[in-house]
Formats: C-alpha cells, structure tokens, sequence
C-alpha cells in the first residue's frame, strides 16, 4: 500500500519554500553554498541537487548530479545517516580528497534528511570556502531548517497514501460497479471506461478512449447529444434512452451524467449506463399480465351474462309456450258453432297462471343475481389507480396528453371491487383523453387526485384541460346508455355511476374554472356494496 | 276412425298441461308423460302415431329416447320440442331422422306444419 516513498516528486511550492530556506542560511551563515540533496530512484546510485542557495560563489547548480561512490561530503552523510562537520577539510587527512575541495569548497556542515518512515531522502548542507567551525548556534539553525524539511516530507508522504488510498479505492469502485462508467472530458470524448462498459457495449478500452462517446454507442437515427447536456445545464441528468452495442444491437439504458469540475485539468463528466432490458422486459410482462387479468375479468362477465341469458331464455320459454298453447286452444275452443266455453275459460285461466309464471321466473331470477356477492376487498385507490394509468400509459401518450397525479399519501384503505372501481377510473380517464382529442391551442392536462374526505369517505378525481360538457344536459351524461367509443374493456359513465351507487358512493361531474371538466367520486371507506343490478 | 295418439314426453308442467287441449282441438288424441322413462313404461308406446319430444329432460333426454326406440324397433316420428334455440342440436337432429324440430314457443302453426312432416315421413297410417 505504501508506495516507494522516494518516487514521490517534489511539488513546485514545496521546492520554492526550500529554496528560500537555503538562501536564507547562506546568508545568514555568511556561506557561499546552502543546498538540499535528494536521492535518485530507484536504486539511489546519484544524489541530486533540488535547491541551491542564490548566493555568491556558489559552485553548485540545481540540478547537478552527484555520483554515491565519489567521496562527497554529503555521500559520507547519506551512508552513515549521521550529521557531519568538516571545519577544515584541507588540512583533514580523512578529507583531503573531497571533490568538494576541486570547486574550492573548504568546510562543510550537513545533516540527513529522512522520509517519515526513516528511509533516506537526501542532506540539507552548507560549505564555505574557507575554514569554518560552525558554531553550536549555526548547527542548531541547520538542525532546524532539516526539520522543517523534514515535517513538509511527512505532510507530502501522508497525503500521497491518502491520494493513492482513494485512487485505489476509486479504481476498484469503478472496475467492480456493475454499471458502465466512462469517464469524458469537455468535448465527449472518452478519458477512461470500467469493465462494465466493455461488457454492456462491446468495446475495450484501447477502442474506446479517445472516442467521442456519441460517435461510439449513439444509435445513428437517434439526434439526441444527452451525453453532453450535463455540461451545458451543469447539473446531473438523468434519461431513459437506447444506446447501441458494438454489433449493433440496441440496447436500453438509464443513463445518467454527472459533471464534475476539476481544477486544473478542465471540467470532466461521468456517464453511469444502466442496462435496462430486463427491467423493461419485466415492465412489459407485468404489464401484460395486468391487462390480460382485466381482459379476463371482462371475458368473465361477459361469459356470465351469456350464460345468464340463456338460463332467463331457457325458464321463460316454458311458461311462454304454454301462453301461447293455451291462447291458441283457446281460440279453437271459442270458434265454431257451438264453442266450448268451459274449455276456453280452463285455457284462459292455464294462461294467466303460465303468465304469473313467467313473472315468477324473472324475478326468482333477479333474486338469484342478487345474492351473488361481489368480489369486496380491502382496497388501495391509489395502487388501484396506478394501476389503471399504467395500463394506460400507451393510451395516453397517443393522446399527447401529459398525465399528472396528485395521490393523497394518507389515503385510507376502503372496501369495495377492486375491478369494478378500475372500470370506473379507467372510463373517466378515456372520456378524459377523449375530451381532450381536439385541443390544440393549450396543452392536454390531465390531472388525476386522490384525497381523504371528512366522514370517512375516499375522493377521487380526474381534471381535464378539454371541450367540458354542457351543464344543462349534465345528468344526460349519466343517464345515456351509449359505450364508450373503444374496445368496450371499459364500461359507460352510466354503469360507472351505478357502480359507484352499490358502493354507496357518489359520481358527479362540474366544470372547471379554467378549460375542461372534472369527474369525480367518492366512497366511504366501510362501504357495505350492495350487489351490482342485473342488466336486464 | 280413432283420432291418432300424439303422446307429449317434456317435464315441464306447463307444457304438458297445455299442449294436448291443443292437440284434442286439432283432432288428435292426447297424452303426456313427464319424462322417458314414464313413456317407455307406459302401454302406449305401440300406439303412438307421433311423438312431441323435448330435447333437455333430467334423466333419459329426447335425443337418448330417439336412440332406444330406433333400437327397439319402433318407429313413431318424432317432433323435437326445446326451450333451447341451438342450431347444431337442430342439424343433429334432424340428421338423426327427426321429423321436426320446434323452438319454444312455436305458433299453432308451426306445430300442424310439424305434423305434416311428421305425416310424410310415416308414409301410410298405421
């Protein structure tokens, strides 16, 4: 984790306080020469010059290498990682062949400097051409001065792990998130991808980076540049698109782009892909799933009315026949010459009680529906009606209508038919798009509420920016028996009103202030539902 | 000469109550029974010059009693009577050898034009 510590550069600032440090020892030490020496990575066989004081007769230039096998001074310093006084090294048998002495150095002062883990960074010295002792307070400035390098060293070392801590970090949040992240610069053009990306579109990094992101992935007949939004808004956007594979398939994603300005380098963006064909694929399937159960509730009821009316048909064709058997017997009985009047009126009594009959059999049957229950259960309107705009949502975006819902969050759960009260809000949420069908001059709002009513009730309503309706002629609406203009899956305003009606509820409708109409309904939420009349 | 026995096989009560007046007023004899089995038990079989059957009955319906009496040997027409207005039950029918086949409520009409079908189907008298 820790890196070789010595591949760490000096930053520029760092350098430039270094350097008014050495100048302000040889001044202060009235020396020619105060530098800092830094070791060369990685195998440290040279010693460089990083900082040198701008003094006069300074023999030593930035940048100047020094080989670890010469005998220098700091050489010395450096293997034994002590301190170091040369007060006279020409008259020193043990320095008397410093290199120092052939640039008409004399004397020298140095200290190790050492990284915060105790490995050698370098020295930080001074030499003078003459003789000099240097005195205790001299080296206690020299001493001082190391620190200071010393401390920045630590400062310089902490905030690299830091940096490669969180670059690591960073890495492993890119190659393991499993999304496609790429990293873009100003004009869109690909920096970095994670893995995910080659796996969602194919490309590898080498054939990405350097790439416009919508030259690569962008379906050529789509125009959208929602890549590049992030930068002209300034915020993060976020879409449900369709990008493209390397081999061309199509494939949808959420997308969402993030612009981050960096310092320095210009502002940069990520682009966070999502693979979202097996979510839609869901959505669809559920979608599906509902629609065919609200087909098949419909299919259901209308099977059952079939059977029903055959059962009605069947009943009453038996006394019937036995109306007009006995009406023609008796016609037979009253023609002729001597008609048999004891005989007809037998027929005609026959008849009247095959009549009551009849009567019996409708209203035994009337009674039978009755007592079928409706399914009644515990029921979320608003899920309900979620429900019915998602089966919707093709509808609606035919229409051009933009559908907002403002659904109570405290609504209470009610009891009523589930599929009964979605034929309801599915009825007055077409007779909406319908209403709206001729708008132009406005935009087609539809709003769709729910809300909590004192007394316990649940409202709901659908407001519509469309033709609204003549109030005079507003109970028409109801009472008309016509079906609305589609498949039939739904049912008309008037059996949506008596639907609302068995759940002890109310449907009405009112203009609104603006354009449109709304339709609303309420139903207490311990509704007792009545069984639904038969249609007969 | 005795009027011809049209014997009246159907469970319904209203049905059999009124349709042999009828019968007598058209100048047949009348009986009626409230289910195949009744009729098949009876001493009238043999006599039975026609046959008002309905279709649907509990136990033994119209279309099994045609069968049994075929098996039997006995060959009265039948005129199907039914409260059930179904085509394919019709074409069945009246492939099996039906005579007529009447939907409830039929007129005064439809039932002697029944006969005369039935009339030409048994050829000669018994």
């Amino acid at each position: 984790m820790n890196s070789d510590t010595q591949e760490i550069s000096i930053p520029s600032e760092v350098l430039r306080k270094w350097q008014r440090i050495v100048d302000l020892l040889a001044n202060i030490m009235c020396v020619p020469s105060a530098v800092v020496t830094k070791m060369e990575p990685p195998r440290h066989t040279r010693y460089e010059v990083i900082v040198s004081s701008n003094s006069k007769g300074n023999p030593f230039p930035i940048d100047q290498f020094f080989s670890m096998d010469i005998g220098t001074f700091c050489e010395t310093v450096i293997k034994n990682r002590q301190p170091l006084l040369v007060a006279n090294a020409l008259e020193d048998d043990q320095w008397k062949l410093a290199p120092e002495i052939q640039v008409g150095m004399a004397s020298y002062l140095g200290f190790p400097v050492l990284w915060p883990d105790g490995r050698m960074f370098g020295t930080i010295c001074v030499l003078d051409d003459k003789a000099n002792r240097y005195s205790d307070m001299y080296q206690e400035v020299l001493l001082h001065c190391r620190d200071v390098l010393q401390a920045d060293l630590q400062t310089l070392a902490r905030l690299s792990n830091e940096l490669e801590e969180q670059g690591a970090q960073l890495s492993e949040l890119f190659a393991r998130v499993p999304e496609a992240v790429v990293m873009v610069d100003r004009d869109s053009r690909i920096a970095r991808v994670n893995p995910e990306f080659t796996k969602i579109f194919g490309y590898t990094t080498e054939e990405a980076v350097g790439q416009r992101i919508k030259d690569l992935i962008t379906p050529d007949d789509l125009q959208e540049e929602v890549e590049s939004f992030m930068y002209r808004m300034g915020e993060i956007i976020a879409v449900e698109t369709v990008r493209r594979h390397k081999n061309g398939t199509r494939v949808p994603v959420s997308l969402i782009g993030v612009p981050v300005s960096a310092k320095g380098s210009g502002s940069i963006g990520y682009l966070i892909y999502r693979d979202i064909t097996e979510t839609k694929r869901l959505q669809e399937e559920q979608r599906r799933y509902h629609e065919i159960q609200l087909e098949l509730a419909h299919a259901n009821r209308i099977a059952t009315l079939g059977q029903l009316s055959a059962s009605i048909a069947h009943e009453l064709n038996q006394p019937l026949t036995g109306i007009v058997t006995n009406c023609a017997t008796c016609s037979r009985m009253l023609a002729g010459e001597s008609p048999d009047l004891e005989g007809a009126r037998e027929a005609v009594r026959r008849t009247m009680r095959d009549g009551m009959r009849a009567s019996n059999v409708v209203a035994r049957l009337r009674d039978l529906f009755n007592k079928k229950e409706p399914a009644s259960e515990p029921l979320d309107l608003n899920e309900a009606t979620r429900e019915v705009i998602g089966l919707s949502l093709e509808e609606i975006k035919n229409s051009g209508v933009i559908v907002r819902t403002e659904l109570a969050e405290d609504l209470p759960s009610i009891t009523a038919d589930r599929v009964q009260l979605q034929q309801v809000v599915l009825n007055l949420l077409r007779n909406a798009l319908d209403a709206m069908n001729t708008v132009d001059d406005r935009p087609r709002d539809l709003l769709i509420s729910t809300e909590r009513q004192e007394g316990d009730c649940v409202r709901l309503s659908v407001k519509d920016a469309g033709v609204g309706f003549d109030p005079q002629t507003m109970d028409k609406l109801f009472e008309s028996f016509y079906s609305t203009k589609n498949d039939g899956m739904g049912v008309g305003l008037s059996v949506s009103r008596s639907i609302i009606d068995n759940h002890q509820g109310r449907l009405w409708a009112v203009l609104n202030d603006g354009p449109g109409a709304t339709f609303l309904f309420s139903v207490p939420c311990r509704a007792h539902t009545a069984p639904t009349p038969p249609i007969l | 000469m005795t009027r011809p026995l049209v014997a009246v096989v159907d469970d319904d009560e209203s049905v059999r109550e009124s349709l042999p007046d009828l019968l007598r007023e058209l100048g047949f004899a009348a009986t009626a029974f409230a289910s195949a089995d009744e009729f098949l038990s009876s001493e009238d079989i043999t006599r039975t010059h026609c046959l008002l059957l309905d279709v649907c009955m509990p136990g033994m319906s119209g279309p099994e009693l045609q069968q049994v009496l075929v098996s039997r040997g006995v060959r009265v027409p039948i005129i199907f009577i039914t409260a059930r207005a179904d085509v394919n039950v019709r074409e069945t029918l009246m492939q099996r050898g039906a005579a007529a086949f009447l939907s409830k409520p039929f007129s005064e009409l439809q039932l002697r034009q029944a006969f005369d079908a039935a009339l030409r189907q048994t050829g000669d008298s018994r």
